[in-house]
């Protein structure tokens, strides 16, 4: 049976194949004979793995001593250091073929834990004998649960791939139907898509409900094959294939690490391809073990002759080879693969294969959910894990749909510093969420977090909500059209978002970091450098307009500005100035356009913004310059009686460019260069007109440009307060 | 019934004093020693099991600026201790001065529902709820900064805060279901 | 309090009158202290366990904070320049350090844009290269198309409908093979029972193998694809009718059960 579909699925012949098991099982003894003379210990394994290639049918279970001492060496060596291919394929043939009934055959399906791969050969056998003995249903579904767990080791999928009719043939019985759609979900290529196909999931589907399993196969044939099915699929599929509680997991993963092996578990299979394949072959040398390495060896051959002349992805060596044969790459079976190689993404990135995008995202959900969420130990994998996934967005210029589920989840259980840098960077790359939405998912947990949190953790977190705005922004002035109100916010994801929902958005979140920073500003005692990555955010903030395109300007909340302006240090001074005369400039184009566009265009900033720009504008000339700094309506309510009480001379002077206390250094400093000669100091010299030009001279020359900027296009000799609170009440 | 009064006592000169409970006495000690590592204020901390506390020791108890409630995800028997020991707590303390801790939360042997349950009960009872790596020196020590984020304004360290005003901003909230988020 | 109070005790020496009038105010505060704290146990919890009730005072305690807060009235430093002056330098000491941090957090900063410029560069050079070599393709392609002739263009398809050919010769040869093998005709079965000898053999001389039946469907399905169906009579041995319907090789008329067709492979 195996044979007639393997032939008329593949493009190839495989008749050679068909007598290799046997021959590699009785070639594998001869190694293990030869080995026994080295090892006493292994004796006993070879023994038993011959008696069970050579055990014949219908021997009786019940009483068997025999076998279950045989039985006993074997889980013992697999659960210690793994089972060779040759082991895997032996114990296989012998389960699947039912020669000893089902009660041996569960027992020796749970103890397969590969030590290193699995020969393709094997599993193709078993797959038939699924079909030929009277194996009950629950045993299938735990060799088809074996097949996802191992199917990264399996060591070549191009035979598996020609029984896909054969397999894709089990998804009628119910039980099994959610297994076999994950096995073809991973096997799954252009040409295995036929109607006759889809009229069959479809017919599932109808029966058994919208499933996510058969959902998720059905999104990859609309992937590829978008004529043939016409279902609406939604963007986001709850959660799909739950079948990551395997039993052989862990097993594996001790196994693995016993074996001081970089093998397998999906995460490092992704990134150790290269290695692997060739460690692989190095084996196969070491074990003398022709019958698998030629099927390896004849991949590439086949291929070439092959009508579609494809050349697998890692066969390319350099960046040139690519170029070379860049129409016509194919994609690794391991999608996981393409994270961890430059020359998969470059391709990735020119070719925009979405079926390649959605494997990718898929992979990446499992991986993410089982190797991470719920994976006690996190060990150096998991950091170049996120790293290799932090450069990929990096490099792709966008997130993957299932990070960011993952990201939304974990927030819930982070302790704020595990893997800080990477949970944080890849938070940064989560695209806009609908403002319904933001709160539940993102300000939630983040103000958790963000209180109970040390301020080096606060800072962190400042500078990804930063960039995440920085990130929002650019995909807004790159994506967003002109006319059309409606963007796309991100190339493969189908979520799109009007331009008023966007806003909507952004709104949200510079309000939120907003509350962030006024609180934790408080909390910390003003420290400067959380002020500083404050500031960093208000400087995006302040351009929305200007360099985004996007009309729409917040000012920052009394917190943050009052804070900023009177600090102890002329660097935040400087930047906040920086910052309001980039608001002023943001604000007056906004305005002039808003008078050239029709009035009923949804381009409109509110006189809100307006009022509190010139708030604070005033109160800052009023403070630096005019030196009223407690002028009736201003924010800051101090009894007159308690500041005559404090005995600070003109306290009203206090924050003028000579007082305020981040320059008085440098009031200083000047009054000794200008005046050498004088003893005492008398700052307030330098308020004659002459001298406080100078003055200012000398404070622009020290760096200071945001004040530059500032006392510039605010102040002018002419132009005093007064006349912009004027100005402000006509606008 | 004697329940344990947040302001049954004077405060100590620059002292802080925090109680952890957690019925497994597997983190406590751990944490602790992170604890009394902070400098700039003496941290005083005392364990307990469960509640009620022993009355003997009442005399030599500090005044007590914060509890935290140490549970073991993995255990059922860990979080009912910790729910019963609530009712020992002066209703004061639940303004600020009460808060939870969690291990073992990213374990898959864990079911959904019993995280789910301990967030209701933070949730309710307006503490915070933090999360805890303790299987790791980094994680440990990342836990007791955050607690003593938490101590110093409990036991009124930080200017311009009470414990109120930083519970008010820190406290649990239920998370929405959210297996996958969906837009459509 | 108590902290506040400690901690500008901590610094250096301070002249004997400020010392004591930083102790005075010290003294002060926790006579006041003292005071509340005798207030508080004076008067009597009525707190309840009810949620309800707990949900009440927690609003009641925060709208008096804030009531508080939004009547609280800044306090000024001690009056001794002493202390103000230790208190200023403390204050610039302390922003010191600070700034310190944010200077290396700012060259961490510039270091990592620098990477990241870098990275950038070395990416668009890739795209630029990768542009070029698809250009290229596309020209390649665009020239191998227009060199192309109707002649050889004819060649070109002959050859692939000869592969085809061969193909699907090899697929129907290695079809018959295994349904020869392991499909035979239900006669060579019947062996053993010999009491219905007769009976049996009488039906299995009109029997068409499963080859056959499959190529009936198949040609029917080609030659009239507007009636593919094909009458069950009692040439087809029932378990093969059954075995092609049941695994959807073949599909039975809706009306008519005597009817089946190939199922719609294409």
């Amino acid at each position: 049976m195996a044979e007639t579909l393997c032939l008329s699925d593949s493009d190839r012949s495989s008749s050679s194949d068909q007598s290799v098991p046997s021959r590699s099982n009785n070639r594998s003894l001869r190694i293990a004979e030869k080995e026994r003379k080295k090892n006493e210990a292994e004796d006993s394994f070879v023994l038993a793995l011959r008696y069970f290639s050579e055990v014949e049918a219908g021997t009786p279970v019940a009483g068997n001593d025999e076998l279950d001492r045989n039985l006993a060496v074997v889980e013992k060596v697999a659960f210690s250091k793994g089972l060779s291919p040759e082991a895997i394929s032996v114990l296989l043939e012998f389960a699947m073929s039912l020669r000893m009934g089902t009660s041996p055959c569960v027992r020796v399906l749970k103890c397969l834990i590969p030590a290193s791969v699995v020969a393709q050969q094997a599993v193709v056998r078993a797959v038939v004998w699924l079909n030929v003995s009277k194996i009950p249903i629950s045993t299938q579904v735990l060799f088809i649960k074996w097949v996802l767990t191992v199917f990264d080791l399996i060591d070549a999928k191009d035979q598996l791939r020609a029984i896909y009719g054969f397999i894709f043939s089990f998804i009628t019985e119910e039980n099994l139907c959610p297994y076999i759609c994950h096995l073809l979900y991973l096997l799954t290529r252009k040409e295995n898509v036929h109607l006759y196909r889809v009229r069959k999931l479809l017919e599932l589907q109808s029966k058994l409900g919208r499933q996510p399993f058969l959902m998720h196969l059905l999104s990859l044939y609309k992937v590829f094959c978008p004529e043939l099915v016409t279902l609406s699929i939604p963007s986001r599929i709850r959660s799909g294939f739950k079948n990551y509680i395997s039993p052989w997991k862990s097993a594996l993963a001790a196994v693995q690490k016993s074996n001081g092996q970089q093998v397998s578990s999906s995460i490092s299979a992704a990134f150790t391809i290269k290695e692997k394949s060739i460690s692989r072959k190095r084996k196969h040398c070491h074990l003398d073990l022709p019958a698998l390495s030629s099927v390896l060896n004849k991949e590439p051959q086949s291929e070439q002759t092959s009508r579609r002349k494809m050349v697998p992805l890692v066969h390319l060596s350099s960046f040139a080879q690519m170029l070379k044969d860049m129409h016509r790459i194919e994609l690794p079976a391991q999608m996981g693969s393409l994270l961890g190689s430059s020359l998969a993404l470059q391709y990735l990135d020119c070719v925009q294969e979405e079926s390649a995008l959605l494997r990718l995202n898929f992979w990446l959900g499992c991986a993410l959910h089982e190797e991470f969420l719920f994976c006690r130990q996190t060990s150096e994998e998991a950091l170049q894990f996120l790293n290799n996934l932090l450069s990929a967005q990096h490099f792709l210029q966008e997130g993957f749909s299932s990070s960011d589920a993952f990201l939304y989840k974990f927030l819930n259980v982070w302790d704020g510093s595990l893997l800080r840098p990477q949970i944080l960077g890849l938070l940064s790359n989560i695209p806009v969420i609908p403002s319904t939405q933001i709160g539940r998912l993102l300000f939630e947990p983040l103000t958790q977090l963000f209180f109970t949190s040390s301020m080096f953790f606060k800072c962190g977190l400042m500078e990804c909500l930063n960039n995440m705005l920085l990130k929002w922004l650019t995909w807004h002035s790159v994506y967003a059209l002109e006319d059309d109100l409606d963007i796309s916010l991100n190339s493969h994801t189908s979520i799109n978002i009007t331009l008023s929902g966007f806003k909507d958005s952004v709104m949200e979140l510079v309000h939120f970091v907003g509350r962030l920073a006024s609180l934790g500003l408080q909390l910390e005692g003003c420290n400067t450098l959380l002020l500083s990555f404050i500031l960093d955010f208000y400087e995006t903030v302040c351009d929305t307009f200007l360099k985004f395109g996007l009309p729409l300007v917040v000012m920052p909340p009394p917190g943050v500005f009052y804070p900023a302006l009177l600090a102890t240090d002329p660097v935040s001074v400087d930047r906040l100035a920086y910052i309001m005369h980039r608001y002023k400039l943001n604000l007056t184009s906004a305005k002039s356009q808003e008078k050239q566009t029709e009035p009923q265009q949804a381009f409109h900033i509110s006189r809100h913004t307006f009022r509190q720009f010139n708030h604070y504008l005033v109160f800052m000339v009023n403070c630096l310059w005019n030196c009223r700094m407690f002028h009736a309506n201003t924010d800051m309510h101090v009894r007159e009686e308690l500041l005559h009480k404090s005995n600070v001379p003109q306290y009203w002077t206090r924050f003028d460019f000579i007082h305020h206390p981040a320059f008085t250094g440098y009031a200083v400093d000047f009054h000794q260069k200008c005046w050498p000669g004088k003893k005492d100091v008398d700052v307030n010299s330098i308020k004659q007109s002459k001298p406080w030009s100078w003055y200012l001279e000398y404070l622009f020359n020290q760096g200071f440009d945001g004040l530059k900027d500032f006392v510039h296009s605010s102040i002018s000799r002419q132009v005093t307060a007064g006349d912009e609170l004027q100005d402000s009440q006509q606008r | 019934m004697s329940r344990l009064n947040p302001f049954a006592k004077l405060p100590g000169l620059n002292t802080a004093s925090v109680l952890l409970v957690e019925s497994e006495e597997h983190f406590q000690q751990s944490l602790a020693e992170a604890l009394v590592e902070e400098t700039s204020v003496t941290v005083n901390v005392r364990l307990a099991k469960s509640f009620p506390l022993p009355i003997e020791n009442d005399e030599s108890r500090p005044r007590i600026d914060l509890v935290v409630f140490i549970i073991n995800l993995t255990s059922e028997l860990s979080f009912q201790s910790a729910e019963a020991s609530l009712k020992y707590l002066e209703p004061g303390y639940f303004l600020g001065k009460v808060c939870f801790m969690v291990t073992n939360a990213r374990s898959s042997s864990v079911p959904a529902e019993r995280l789910d349950a301990v967030r209701r009960l933070a949730a309710s009872l307006h503490c915070p709820l933090l999360f805890a790596e303790e299987q790791t020196p980094q994680g440990v020590t990342n836990a007791a900064e955050r607690l003593l984020t938490i101590l110093k304004a409990a036991a009124g360290f930080v200017p311009f805060t009470t414990p109120l005003y930083l519970s008010n901003l820190t406290r649990c909230t239920l998370p929405p279901d959210i297996d996958q988020p969906s837009f459509d | 309090m108590a902290g506040e109070a400690a901690s500008l005790e901590v610094e250096g020496p301070l002249s004997e009158a400020a010392q004591a009038e930083l102790l005075e105010l010290c003294e002060e505060q926790f006579a006041h202290l003292e005071k509340l704290q005798n207030e508080l146990l004076l008067c009597e919890p009525h707190f309840s366990d009810s949620p309800q009730e707990q949900m009440q005072n927690r609003l009641m305690a925060t709208e008096a904070e804030l009531k508080k807060r939004q009547t609280e009235e800044p306090q000024l430093l001690a009056g001794n320049p002493d202390i103000l002056l230790h208190a200023g330098k403390e204050e610039v000491l302390k922003l010191c350090s600070q700034l310190e941090t944010v200077l290396s957090c700012c060259q961490a900063k510039r270091d990592k844009l620098r990477e990241t410029k870098e990275l950038e560069q070395k990416w668009l050079e890739e795209k630029t290269q990768v542009l070029k070599a698809a250009k290229n393709h596309v020209e390649q392609l665009q020239k191998e198309k227009e060199d192309i002739s109707v002649h050889s263009m004819l060649q070109d398809i002959k050859e692939k409908i000869q592969k085809m050919k061969a193909y699907q010769e090899t697929l129907m040869e290695c079809l018959g093979d295994i349904l020869e093998k392991h499909v035979p005709l239900p006669q060579m079965e019947a062996g053993p029972s010999r009491r219905k000898k007769s009976a049996d053999s009488q039906i299995s001389q009109e029997l068409v193998s499963l080859s056959e039946i499959l190529e009936v469907l198949m040609n029917k399905a080609l030659q009239s694809p507007h009636d593919p169906y094909v009458i069950v009579d009692e040439t087809f041995w029932p378990p093969y009718v059954e075995m092609l319907l049941r695994y959807g090789m073949a599909v039975r008329h809706q009306e008519n059960s005597f009817k089946i067709r190939l199922g719609a492979f294409f």
